[in-house]
């Protein structure tokens, strides 16, 4: 495999205490990494060595099969042949439009005989954006912006396009909405891409692969399903949505977990360890209402339009959070049966 | 991505910044060498009873321009911000022009319409009046800017009108109005011609005195030492209580502005009254002066020709400085603003250390250096403009160091990720983004070096001549009718910057009003009043 985007042992950073600390993954060709991680934990960092702009101390990237990063080997940040997206677009103000996304290309024609302004034009038309050619980027809107940036990114079809919090300084809808296009005509244009975000939605909606970074060290890749529902530790699976953590109390007879919601299916992998957790995501649970006095009760509702988060106390004290589509019909005080949907995951 | 570059700058851009700095300290160095190296004549010169009266004169003028300053600033700036007083916006324009006369202008201005005065207090009187924006507008700034919800809090925990501006306002405000007092000191300290004009023996005036009489000139040398030492102890201050002042500020988001206090109809007059004589004595006087001695002085011959060649000399002395400034400026306010680290931090310290020299000390090493190592630069164009680099390329750092800033790297990096490499990527972005705001130091430094007066008396060629050199002669022989049109003529130069600045940053965006703007505020603290 000579495509995509290889990124081996990279250490970034100074002296003792580098930034990104011997990360390595993978990109396919045409697809999109979501890199995602709390601040500070390196995922910028690793970005911007990826394009050049921050040196290696050790380690390797390869983009297209071309080593860039290496020993020896330090490939400027123009002639890696990437796109950079940031997170307010860094446009330059002082240009139209049309001057932005010409940037990066020669002044006449391309390589291959189109003239540029035509594939400027085509850019334009692809972003949304026909007839704002002419305008400089203090007159558009912050979606505007970002898809102007996008466009001078494309223009030079580079190899690979980084997109730093390209979203997140747009209001929610425009944030989804603007995810959903941009990750269309990436995959449309066959363009390999990471994309940086802290926003775990935004990586599991859009990305092919997600790669969680925890202080400077990849922690797990694979698909969004398989991160979302086989984390390979509790840090994993608590930064990519809520969970319950029930302890395992003992084995069950059948072999099944013994947890305060009493006997509990889980993957069937690995024979239940008395020092393990079950988790268990919220939509894994069912609330029923409940005659018995002795059943655990509601503590708090958040009705939130499409679903609705209940907690719910336990007869030890603790707490579980169930989801429930549509108005869960509980109050404070309500008994309840909590049911488990699904087996848990044993970590 | 992050704001600074965390890499190491390039060492070509270190190398030039170095320079610059070691250049802009060798007129002090050369000064100090020489002192230490006078041995003995230097210790008799510094124990002689005249630096110790020199001393009592400059800390006493100092003291009663401070007290003159608090007396016009703190009244002024409390009724423009938090009064409803009418005309507020035009007044608080009105109240920091006076910034815009140079001191030794405005003691033309007064003596030549009252010959008589002379002496301690009519200098303070007209350099309090000169220096008290220093305090007034950082002071307005501060208290428009003040959240209405601390002083809430403190009247909800029992406090009384009074007692939340002694126990909150007060001691939120009092930083701010000391950095400014300290500006107003410094700049009184370095003032030449204004002290020259009143016949105070104060620092400037001595060591000026005493390189003329060429004689003693270890005198003059062991003087300048001491005044850049008070100096100093006056910037490092200042620069102490400035760092204080911001970090009252604190939560984010909007604050609430403070509540107006109505005034009442007769709480108006008195605040109008207070503000007219305010403004009358600090511009208006100057201005009607000086036009009145041009009238009144239209009859007797008007000398064109020498207006003109003032006018000449300053402008060619001035843009060579300039020039000069912006060459030394520029690799030093590149570096700060774009790189981190002890050298760079050192390095930005060490330029604007000389930011609080006066005209005449860097005037007097000048002649020392060139008469002992280069006796052809005596006396020439080449040395005066480099005194003025070495005087002014701190307002052109401060500027290259802002407007570079401005300019997000990520401009730069977004260039080199489209194929340019780092040379074209800087000139396409920052350079293409910053050079305005680059131009506008150096212009500032021009307009600023057309109004210094000691150094240029010090160090111009003979015969030369610039605006502050002829008002300066005329003045000295009592020809106020001639010295007129220079008075006026630097007078509209000093205005220009004023204008420009509050129009250039005015039209920014965000709207921000000139004189509440501490950018603006932060520009005019470093425009100096006098002749340095």
């Amino acid at each position: 495999m000579t495509d995509g985007v290889i990124v081996e042992d990279l250490v970034v950073g100074y002296g003792s205490d580098p930034v990104v600390r011997g990360t390595s993954c993978r990109v396919l060709p045409g697809s999109l990494l979501a890199v995602v991680g709390a601040s500070g934990s390196g995922k910028t960092t690793l970005l911007r060595a990826i394009a050049g702009f921050l040196p290696a101390q050790s380690g390797a990237i390869t983009i297209a099969g071309r080593c860039v990063t290496g020993p020896g080997v330090s490939v400027p940040p123009e002639d890696r042949r990437i796109g950079v997206v940031t997170q307010d677009g860094s446009l330059f103000p002082h240009l139209t439009v049309e001057r932005n996304i010409a940037f990066g290309l020669p002044r006449q024609t391309l390589d291959d005989g189109t003239p540029t302004a035509e594939r400027v034009a085509g850019l334009l038309d692809v972003v949304g954006l026909e007839g704002l050619g002419g305008r400089y980027p203090h007159e558009l809107s912050g979606g505007q912006q970002q898809r102007v940036a996008l466009a001078r990114a494309l223009a030079p079809r580079p190899q690979v396009m980084l997109l730093d919090e390209p979203f997140s300084a747009l209001d929610a809808g425009l944030r989804a909405e603007l995810g959903q296009q941009v990750r269309d005509l990436l995959s449309s244009t066959g363009t390999t891409s990471i994309l940086v975000t802290h926003d775990q939605d935004e990586a599991l909606s859009l990305a092919d692969s997600v790669a969680l970074l925890v202080e400077g060290r990849m922690v797990q890749q694979g698909s969004p399903e398989e991160l979302y529902a086989h984390p390979s530790s509790i840090g994993v699976a608590s930064f990519l949505g809520e969970v319950n953590l029930l302890p395992v109390l003992g084995v069950a007879p059948d072999g099944r977990a013994l947890t305060v919601l009493g006997p509990v299916d889980t993957d069937g992998a690995q024979p239940v360890q008395p020092d393990q957790r079950v988790v268990l995501r919220p939509e894994q649970l069912t609330l029923v209402p409940s005659l018995d006095a002795g059943a655990p009760r509601v503590v708090d509702v958040a009705y939130f339009g499409h679903d609705s988060i209940v907690d719910v106390e336990l007869h030890d004290g603790s707490r579980v959070r169930a989801r429930v589509l549509g108005s869960p019909g509980l109050h404070p005080g309500d008994a309840v049966i909590i049911g488990v949907r699904e087996p848990g995951l044993l970590l | 991505m992050t704001m600074t570059n965390p890499r190491r700058p390039p060492l070509l851009l270190l190398a030039a910044a170095v320079i610059a700095v070691l250049v802009m300290a060798v007129p002090l160095l050369y000064l100090l060498v020489r002192v230490l190296g006078a041995g003995d004549s230097a210790w008799a010169a510094l124990l002689r009873s005249r630096t110790l009266e020199t001393i009592g004169t400059s800390v006493l003028l100092v003291a009663l321009v401070a007290v003159g300053v608090l007396v016009l600033a703190v009244p002024t700036a409390w009724v423009l911000s938090r009064t409803d007083l009418p005309l507020r916006r035009m007044l608080i324009v009105l109240a920091a022009l006076p910034l815009a006369v140079p001191s030794y202008v405005a003691a033309y201005a007064w003596i030549s319409i009252f010959p008589a005065m002379s002496g301690m207090l009519a200098a303070a009187f007209v350099m309090s009046l000169a220096t008290f924006p220093y305090v007034s507008i950082p002071l307005i700034a501060a208290l428009r800017s003040l959240d209405a919800g601390q002083e809430e809090a403190a009247r909800s925990l029992g406090l009384g009108r009074t007692a939340v501006l002694r126990r909150v306002v007060g001691p939120m405000m009092w930083p701010v109005a000391g950095a400014g007092l300290l500006l107003a000191a410094l700049y009184t300290l370095a003032e030449f011609g204004t002290v020259s004009i009143f016949r105070v023996d104060a620092f400037t005036r001595v060591i000026y005195a005493s390189y003329r009489a060429s004689f003693d000139r270890t005198a003059a040398a062991v003087l300048a030492v001491l005044l850049v030492l008070l100096a100093l102890v006056l910037v490092v201050l200042e620069a102490r209580l400035r760092g204080r002042a911001s970090r009252w500020r604190t939560g984010s988001g909007a604050p609430r502005p403070a509540p107006v206090i109505a005034l009442g109809r007769r709480g108006r007059v008195a605040g109008l009254a207070w503000l007219a004589l305010v403004v009358g004595l600090s511009l208006l006087f100057p201005v009607a002066s000086i036009v009145g001695q041009l009238v009144s002085s239209r009859q007797r011959e008007f000398d064109v020709a020498a207006l003109a060649g003032a006018l000449a000399g300053s402008v060619s002395a001035s843009t060579l400085g300039a020039a000069a400034a912006l060459l030394l400026a520029i690799p030093v306010g590149v570096l700060a603003a774009r790189y981190t680290g002890r050298l760079v931090r050192s390095l930005e310290a060490g330029a604007f250390a000389s930011h609080g020299l006066p005209g005449v000390v860097v005037g007097l090493a000048l002649v020392f250096l060139t008469l002992a190592v280069l006796p052809a630069a005596y006396q020439t164009l080449a040395t005066l403009a480099f005194a003025y680099a070495v005087l002014f390329a701190p307002k052109a750092i401060g500027a290259t160091r802002s407007a570079v800033a401005a300019v997000p790297p990520d401009l730069e990096s977004v260039a080199r990720s489209l194929g340019r490499g780092p040379v074209s990527a800087w000139w396409a972005t920052t350079g293409r983004l910053a050079w305005p705001g680059i131009a506008a130091g150096g212009l500032l430094v021009l307009l600023t070096a057309m109004k210094e007066l000691p150094a240029t008396l010090m160090l111009r060629p003979t015969g030369f001549e610039t605006l502050a050199t002829r008002l300066w002669s005329r003045t000295d022989v009592g020809a106020f009718g001639e010295a007129a049109p220079y008075a006026l003529a630097l007078i509209v130069l000093a205005a220009v910057p004023a204008w420009l600045m509050s129009r250039w940053l005015g039209g920014r965006p965000g709207g921000t009003t000139a004189v509440t703007d501490p950018e603006w505020q932060g520009a005019a603290m470093r425009e100096p009043v006098g002749t340095r």
